[in-house]
Order: structure tokens, then sequence, then C-alpha cells
């Protein structure tokens, strides 16, 4: 079946088959920085944003996002041109093998968008959706910080 | 991939989504949020009926009762005003504790409930609030949360569909709390407990208390409500509480704890819920 919807502010037409996951989908086209991890909504890798929200794309049938708008870690930065939160994730230390930090930035730029000025407590919270077996939350926790308090 | 799914329907009316469930071939059930049906990846079924466009997502509220339209998400109910004000917040918080955000927001309040996860918060809130299921099949069906969870699959036929849920509200002087224990802040509790009591003067006069983590579902707790009621709540009432539900349960086994724990516990945590409402009272 064909399905319209809207990636990255691109206005896209594509072939799906009905069981396939908007992960899936959104992995075969390309967007690679969308993660393949535990397929039921526990650890939090593949997440996107669907009309701004947080979403777990492999819980989602891309059929269900028909009409909609997603957007992945390459809508929100590049590497000549990075989002603030990408800038201070590199500054603070808070990558280390990577595969979730996709995931961790979605998360906090959803925050900030609705929130731009989060207590620690809350960048925990928001964070804690997104399991991360490396860097123990410390930097990345600090990472969002700097964004919220505005400074470098 | 959910490789047996061949066929994806969202209907516009209520009357169309019920007759697409009645087919047996291809095998057909509703999907809300998809948080708990898109994760199982089930083989047998061939076809997914999507309620999101089916007008029922809302919450209409008058004097006496609340009504929330089965697609509502656990975010909204964690972020709506009047359900914030709705026995201290019981619901929204309940609402809160399912976590992540990035669940809450596709998770909804009728899949909760066709889930039932023995220790959904959501649920153990709704069965102290003396929640009805609202069903069409296609006729309207009204069936309390607790005896719904009894027999599911008896109150909601496969061709079925929960399409609201019905909150009484009450009176503004209720306590109400949820308690739980689990091996860390952020994991899924290994039991959980929900109390709602109103009191005059020193003795309480009802109070509703639900148990989470030793059965299929969360469960209510009509015996030890009934020797509750009527009676000042003190510390050796709550006592003798815990220990009846101690006594009277035999909660499995599990890769998270003992059954010989599971049993301590329940009648811990329904004391301590039962004993922060009962304070929150004496507050008003």
């Amino acid at each position: 079946m064909d399905i319209s919807l809207t990636i990255n502010s691109e206005d896209r037409r594509i072939s799906i088959q009905a069981g396939e996951t908007l992960l899936e989908v959104l992995r075969r086209l390309g967007y690679a920085g969308v993660k393949h991890g535990c397929e039921d909504g526990s650890c939090g890798v593949c997440t996107v944003l669907l009309d701004g929200q947080v979403v777990h794309s492999c819980i989602l049938l891309a059929v269900q996002v028909e009409g909609h708008d997603i957007t992945t870690i390459e809508g929100i930065g590049t590497y000549d041109h990075p989002h603030p939160l990408q800038t201070a994730f590199v500054e603070a230390g808070a990558v280390q093998c990577g595969y979730c930090t996709p995931a961790m930035i979605l998360v906090a730029k959803a925050l900030l968008d609705e929130n731009p000025h989060p207590d620690e407590a809350e960048v925990r919270e928001t964070l804690s959706g997104v399991l991360c077996r490396c860097t123990g939350y410390l930097k990345p926790v600090e990472a969002v910080l700097r964004v919220a308090q505005g400074g470098d | 991939m959910w490789s047996s799914l061949v066929e994806y329907q969202r209907p516009q009316r209520l009357d169309h989504a019920l007759r697409l469930l009645e087919r047996q071939k291809p095998r057909s059930v509703p999907l809300a949020g998809g948080a708990w049906l898109v994760a199982q990846r089930d083989q047998s079924i061939e076809a997914v009926v999507d309620l999101s466009a089916l007008n029922l997502t809302f919450i209409k509220t008058s004097a006496r009762r609340l009504r929330l339209g089965a697609m509502t998400t656990l975010q909204t109910m964690a972020q709506d005003s009047v359900i914030q004000n709705l026995a201290g917040g019981l619901l929204r918080d309940a609402s809160n504790r399912y976590a992540p955000r990035s669940v809450r927001n596709v998770a909804t309040i009728g899949g909760t409930i066709v889930v039932g996860n023995p220790t959904s918060e959501v649920c153990l809130a709704l069965l102290v609030l003396d929640a009805l299921v609202i069903i069409r099949k296609p006729t309207e069906y009204v069936v309390p949360l607790d005896a719904f969870f009894v027999n599911p699959t008896m109150h909601l036929p496969s061709s079925g569909l929960i399409t609201e849920i019905e909150i009484p509200r009450p009176s503004a002087s209720v306590g109400a709390t949820i308690a739980e224990v689990s091996r860390t802040p952020n994991d899924q509790p290994i039991v959980n407990a929900a109390a709602l009591v109103s009191r005059v003067g020193h003795i309480c006069r009802t109070a509703r208390l639900a148990l989470g983590g030793i059965a299929s579902h969360p469960i209510r707790l009509p015996d030890i409500e009934a020797a509750i009621s009527l009676h000042k709540i003190d510390e050796s009432v709550l006592t003798q509480a815990a220990d009846a539900i101690s006594s009277s349960i035999n909660p499995p086994s599990d890769a998270r704890t003992s059954s010989e724990y599971r049993r301590k516990m329940a009648g811990i945590v329904v004391a301590r819920a039962l004993r922060q409402a009962w304070e929150q009272t004496e507050r008003e």
C-alpha cells in the first residue's frame, strides 16, 4: 500500500507493507540514525518525533502515521550545522558508543520544545526513557542542562 | 516486521469497525495505540482495525461523572486539569507512573484495560474509583471494571469494542494514593496497591482497596474493605488488614521475586496505601 507522510519537513509518498513498523520503513529509506533495539518499546533507541511528540518507532506500524509529521535525528541538525543539543553532547563528552545518542537528543529536544528550562529531575525523567549502557547518564544530563540553562 | 499482518483498516464509523471485527477471515483485532499489540507481533492476527478515526479521544465531565473516550492516551490523562483534581490526582499520578513518556504518548486507557497488566497503576486507580467499562457489541453494555477483569473475554467478545470508561466523581474530601515496591525506582512494580477512603469524624466511612502483582490482573479486596469500613483506622487495624491479605493469597514466583516475598509485601503495600490515604483525609 502507498501512504503519504512528512519526514524531516519533506513530503514523501512511500510504498509499505501492512506489517512494517515505522522503524523498519525509516531505516529502509536510509534514516540510519533511527536505531533498531529491543523491538518491544522498552529500550527507546528507535525514538522519533511524531507531530513533535516522542514515540517508539518499533511499536508503531508505519501505516498508523499516514498523514503525520515525523522527525528523525537527521532532521534536526547536520554535520556542518549541528543542533545546540548535538553541540552540547559533544562538548560535555556525553557520547560513548553512540547507539542511543540520537534517541537521547530527540527526547531532550521534545522536552526543551515544551519546557525550555527544565530542572535536573525533569531532564533525568526524560532521559530515563532511553536505555544507555555506557555513559551512566551523568554527562548526557549535563549536556541537556547546558542547553536548558542557555550557557555553553 | 509483523509478518502475518496482511490488512490494515481505519474505519471512521463505529458500526463499520464492529462489522470488520466480526470477520473470522482475515482474523481481525482492534488496534488502539499499539504500544502493547504491535510489540507482541502475534502471528495469529491477520488484520488490524485502527480505532484512531472513531472520535474516541475525549474527556467529558459533568457534576456526577467523568467519561473518558477509550482512545484517550495516558499522557493526556497525566496532563488533564479535571483528572488532576479527581480524588487528589490519583488517576493523574497513576498515568504518570506508566513510563516513559514515549509510551504514554501512544498507550490508551482502553488498551491499558484490555491488557490488564497485573501491576498497572492505571487499572488499580480505576478499580478504587469504581470505574465502569462501556462496551459496544454492537448494543451498549456496561460492566464494572472489577467484574470485567474476572472474565474479560465473556464481557468483551472479539467482535466488541470498549468505547468509554465512566468514573463516578468521588466526593472532594476523599484520600487516595498508590503504594508500591520494586527492585529499583524505575523497574516495574513487584506488588502495588491503591486505596481510596472517605471519613466521617474519626470513622472511615468507605474504603476501596485494589492490589496488583499477585494475580493475572489487579483485584479489588471487598472483604478487607468491609472489615475496615465504619472503623477508626489505626495501626492495629492496619496490621490486621495486612495479615488478613497475606494469609489469603498465593501469588506466583518469577524472575523478580518469590511467592513468599509477594505474599508478605502485598499486605504491607495495602497497609501503606491505606495509611497514606487516611492521613490525607486528616489534612482536609
